[in-house]
């Protein structure tokens, strides 16, 4: 239950943080949603071993948190609940793969760290993009760049349905849960046994499916005859071919280009 | 359980969101005509989803293990409203949990639909759930059908989270641990959710004077065997591509005429034992290399003064684009 209380007050927050007037939320949900998609790409394209080759990528969730003015409290708070899995999977990398490896101070490091460093700096950086994205442009202009972008107009549409019930119907299956605690008094240990949960959700689903018939009731009653429509895509500036372009070089750069083995050589003289 | 960005690789991440792309292409033309013959299923699919999106964050305690899980809802989805619509279904809430949580992520999004989507909707339901569920009317072959089909579905959902994983190559957790660690706990997690889908069924069917199943649509078996077909195919070319071609950096050289740099030979003891190493245990040789990689002259491997100074110099630019990119006039709450 304080799950869904806290994942439903995380989705109102997200969408206080979208719905502002920053620099970011003005460049097209389109030039975004295409440049967080070849960033992660790029990302996920370098070798399992690198780490520092892949700082420069950080770029683009600092640039999206910086102009989309999102606190950091806020996007450190997701990824510390994004992270776990990741760290998990990759927590026994030093010690399956110990293969050596060169350090400055003479001692060799197994190569294992390397790819766990690697995979939470990757980790870091798409999810910080994918977060950054919704936080500065939200999931109605998500779901038109979607839709402009041509993806099916019923996926979309669902999408956005889906958002539209999620606090009803999320409110409603958190009361209903709440309810059996109180008169259970106390909170279960690891969850609500399945015998009760299957009667908590039958409830809440016919509930559902009554008010699915009232929303139908509602949508013919103004004029909805079974297609799907979306509006037009909003214009496109020059703003937004810039920031595009600009996204899709530099991470090639950072791919092809090991910038900060570059930068240390410049700067040692190595 | 969610696929992560960060453990895929371009090639598995490309191949699994083409995939799924497919098989949400077919079913949104395929749902076209169901929404015209019945615009009800509009609204239906729309709470539904909000109903699954919210069942998921309500754990339930697997008996006998002291641990927890949550419905997929994949199948539930697919029983309620048939297989494509359960697929569009499940792959908006993937979406909205890759955004607004993280859960997954954008790339990962395709293996999470598959997994998840594909998996459930139009394998599994009606291969197994159709078939020993029948007509639906009867509530021990339904009870079976669903437990049967949820249990299958999360451990074959799990069990592709460990294949990606292993054939992104990023994390050096060998396969057979990795699902051995997973699959016992999703059996236990399917077999519960089969008994809460089942449960949920039942409470439904007294309510409404029977079972909600829709039958899955005229044609269907023949357009599921495709796609399968057409998903180990895109998965086989695009595998033979990574191994058999050079990758965008190995092409780049080639172009600039500085293959050299990639056939170097290892110029020090280290690199010399790390590619001996590397040949002894390499599983895919020139696909991954799980010891420290030899091609001198393009990256360097481990850490280097120079590496560590310029990665230092990196933090400290992006850090000062990020203070002139700063509006200092407007302090955020």
């Amino acid at each position: 239950m304080a799950g869904l209380a806290h994942a439903l007050s995380s989705i109102r927050r997200a969408d206080s943080l979208a719905g502002r007037s920053t620099l970011a939320s003005t460049i097209d949900a389109r030039a975004k949603l295409l440049a967080s998609l070849w960033v992660v790409g790029v990302l996920a394209s370098f070798p399992s071993y690198e780490v520092a080759s892949l700082l420069p990528l950080a770029l683009f969730p600092v640039v999206l948190l910086v102009t989309g003015e999102v606190p950091l409290g806020w996007l450190c708070g997701r990824l510390l609940l994004a992270l776990p899995f990741v760290l998990m999977v990759g927590m026994l990398n030093p010690w399956l793969d110990p293969s050596p490896m060169a350090s400055p101070w003479g001692a060799p490091i197994a190569a294992g760290w390397f790819s766990l460093a690697s995979i939470l700096l990757r980790g870091l950086i798409a999810v910080s993009s994918a977060l950054l994205l919704l936080a500065t442009t939200g999931i109605i202009r998500i779901g038109y760049a979607m839709s402009a972008l041509g993806l099916p107009a019923v996926l979309v549409n669902q999408v956005l349905f889906l958002y539209r019930y999620l606090f009803v119907v999320g409110e409603e299956l958190a009361r209903t849960v709440q309810a059996w605690q109180l008169r259970r008094a106390g909170k279960p240990r690891h969850g609500v046994p399945p015998h009760q949960l299957k009667l908590l959700l039958a409830a809440v689903l016919a509930r559902t499916f009554q008010r699915a018939m009232r929303i139908h009731q509602a949508m013919l009653a103004r004029g909805f005859d079974g297609q799907l429509r979306l509006p037009s895509a909003p214009r496109w500036h020059l703003r937004d071919t810039v920031f595009l372009l600009f996204w899709i070089a530099f991470p090639l750069l950072a791919r092809l280009v090991d910038i900060p083995l570059t930068l240390g050589r410049l700067l040692t003289g190595a | 359980m969610h696929m992560a960005d960060a453990l895929l690789s371009p090639e598995v991440g490309a191949s699994f969101l083409a995939a799924s792309l497919t098989a949400l292409a077919i079913g949104a033309r395929r749902l076209q005509a169901s929404l015209q013959e019945d615009s009800q299923l509009v609204a239906l699919m729309g709470v539904l989803g909000a109903f699954v999106f919210a069942a998921q964050m309500i754990n339930f305690s697997i008996p006998g293990t002291g641990s927890s899980g949550h419905l997929g809802g994949g199948m539930l989805l697919a029983i309620l409203l048939g297989p494509w619509a359960g697929l569009i279904v499940i792959a908006s809430v993937l979406l909205v949990q890759a955004l607004f949580f993280a859960d997954g992520g954008l790339l990962a999004w395709g293996a999470n639909v598959f997994n998840l989507g594909v998996v459930s909707c139009l394998i599994l339901y009606p291969l197994i759930y159709c078939t020993l569920a029948g007509d639906g009317n009867s509530r021990t072959r339904v009870t079976l059908a669903a437990v049967l089909a949820c249990t299958l579905s999360t451990t074959l959902g799990a069990t592709g989270v460990a294949l990606e994983t292993a054939a992104s190559g990023i994390t050096r957790l060998p396969l057979p641990e990795f699902l051995t660690l997973m699959i016992p706990i999703h059996l236990a997690i399917g077999f519960v959710e089969g008994l809460v889908t089942a449960g949920v069924l039942a409470a439904l069917a007294q309510r409404r004077g029977g079972f909600s199943g829709r039958p899955l649509q005229a044609g269907s078996r023949g357009i599921i065997a495709s796609f399968i077909l057409a998903a180990l195919l895109t998965g086989g070319v695009l595998s033979w591509l990574a191994s058999a071609h050079p990758d965008g950096l190995e092409w780049s050289i080639e172009r600039l005429g500085a293959t050299h740099l990639l056939e170097e030979a290892p110029v020090d003891a280290l690199h010399r034992q790390s590619a001996q190493v590397q040949q002894i245990t390499a599983i895919l040789p020139d696909y991954e290399l799980p010891a420290a990689l030899p091609k001198a002259g393009i990256v360097a491997p481990g850490v280097s003064i120079a590496g560590i100074v310029g990665s230092l110099a990196t933090l400290a630019l992006v850090a000062l684009v990020a203070l002139i990119l700063r509006r200092p006039s407007r302090r955020i709450k």
